[in-house]
């Protein structure tokens, strides 16, 4: 009797276990694609973001645009 | 990751400014030539169009308004820029408002400017006649009339100097000019990603309101949430054709991505003196054009070849 609960315990930790793993792998973000065109994500006055396409990613951005600022003393 | 990015920053025309190359790990020899060749069009430009500078190309164009005068090829370049974008625009976007942005009181660099009142633009009209002599390498511009480049030189520098870095460097990978916040990129980013643009915030400064993503062009933005000058700040540097005084109607700034960096400034020019209306329907007469509008009282809008964002966003 103490075989067959040791093996019912058993079954039950890897299906925890292979459970848990996918979860985790259904949680990992998707790789970012260079052909993806032009995203844009804009911030209502609320501070809100209104989501007007799917941001590939959050990594720093390589120049900033804006109406031409006086240059630093 | 195919690299990394070096970048040179240094300041001209008035503003903060810098060049940038990517860089493959195992490359880099030839970096320094193709980052020394943007910066020295930068400021070949600023010398050709410069209206602070008295010696420029730009301004003894304008000194001798009513005959013509042999200038630098750049300036002959962007003056045809200049024209078909007035043309394009519908006037919106016009090269010859300068005696009107001197009445106004911008009338030297922005770091010298004071708190006197602005003054009628007396005898100014809009669209002066310019003419251009490209074979001969000279041009002309109405008596009494004179060319200020504000809103399209940095854009159009930005992508000459693109240029310029490439032809220092066929092999380029990839490389980004960026001239106070007028943008023109090319080719391939450190990560193998897309370039990756950021707008600042025109109602939130050091904040930024969206992030845009494209492998090449120009992107420019204009707005009067800066440049702002006279009594209490009061005023501020887009003069609308129109009238020849300070825009009342337009956005507290517009973006503008196009293919040509210069475009994107002349339009984003244009929109910054143009209700939403009116640049819902100029945007829709070039589909190669987006913009991302920002009222002054009300919540960004993307318009013109960004579709697509619209409809995600319902």
């Amino acid at each position: 009797m103490r075989r067959v609960w040791a093996t019912v315990v058993s079954v039950w930790a890897v299906v925890a276990i292979v459970a848990v793993l996918a979860w985790t792998k259904a949680q990992a973000p998707a790789p970012l694609s260079g052909a993806t065109p032009t995203v844009l994500v804009v911030k209502g006055k609320n501070g809100k973001q209104q989501r007007l396409v799917v941001v590939q990613g959050t990594a720093g951005a390589h120049a900033t645009t804006q109406t031409s600022p006086a240059p630093p003393a | 990751m195919i690299g990394r990015l070096i970048e040179r920053p240094f300041r001209a025309m008035g503003t903060s400014c810098s060049v940038a190359v990517t860089v493959r790990a195992a490359g880099g020899s030839r970096a320094d030539q193709a980052l020394a060749a943007g910066r020295a069009e930068v400021d070949a430009c600023e010398r050709a169009l410069s209206r602070f500078d008295s010696e420029s190309d730009l301004s003894r164009l304008n000194a001798a308004s009513g005959s013509w005068v042999k200038v630098d090829a750049r300036l002959v370049d962007v003056l045809a820029a200049a024209l078909r974008a007035r043309e394009e625009t519908g006037g919106r976007f016009d090269p010859t408002i300068l005696p009107a942005l001197v009445a106004a009181g911008y009338d030297r660099t922005f770091d010298e400017l004071d708190e006197r009142p602005a003054r009628p633009a007396t005898g100014w009209r809009a669209a002066a006649e310019v003419e251009i002599d490209a074979e001969r390498g000279r041009a002309r511009v109405e008596q009494g009339a004179a060319v200020d480049l504000g809103g399209i030189g940095k854009g159009w520098s930005a992508g000459r100097a693109l240029f310029a870095m490439y032809w220092a460097w066929p092999g380029l990978p990839g490389a980004l000019v960026d001239l106070g916040g007028d943008v023109a990129l090319a080719g391939a980013t450190p990560d193998g990603g897309p370039w990756r643009v950021a707008v600042a915030d025109p109602r939130a400064p050091g904040e930024t309101l969206a992030t845009l993503t494209f492998d090449a062009g120009g992107v420019a933005t204009s707005g009067r949430d800066r440049r702002r000058f006279g009594p209490n700040r009061s005023l501020h540097h887009l003069i609308d054709p129109a009238t020849g005084e300070p825009a009342l109607a337009g956005p507290l700034a517009v973006t503008v991505v196009a293919p040509d960096p210069a475009d994107a400034e002349a339009h984003a020019t244009a929109l910054a003196v143009s209700g939403l209306a009116e640049a819902r329907r100029h945007l829709e007469r070039f589909p190669h054009l987006g913009a991302l509008y920002v009222p002054a009282d009300g919540e960004p809008v993307a318009i013109g070849a960004l579709p697509l964002r619209e409809e995600a966003a319902a």
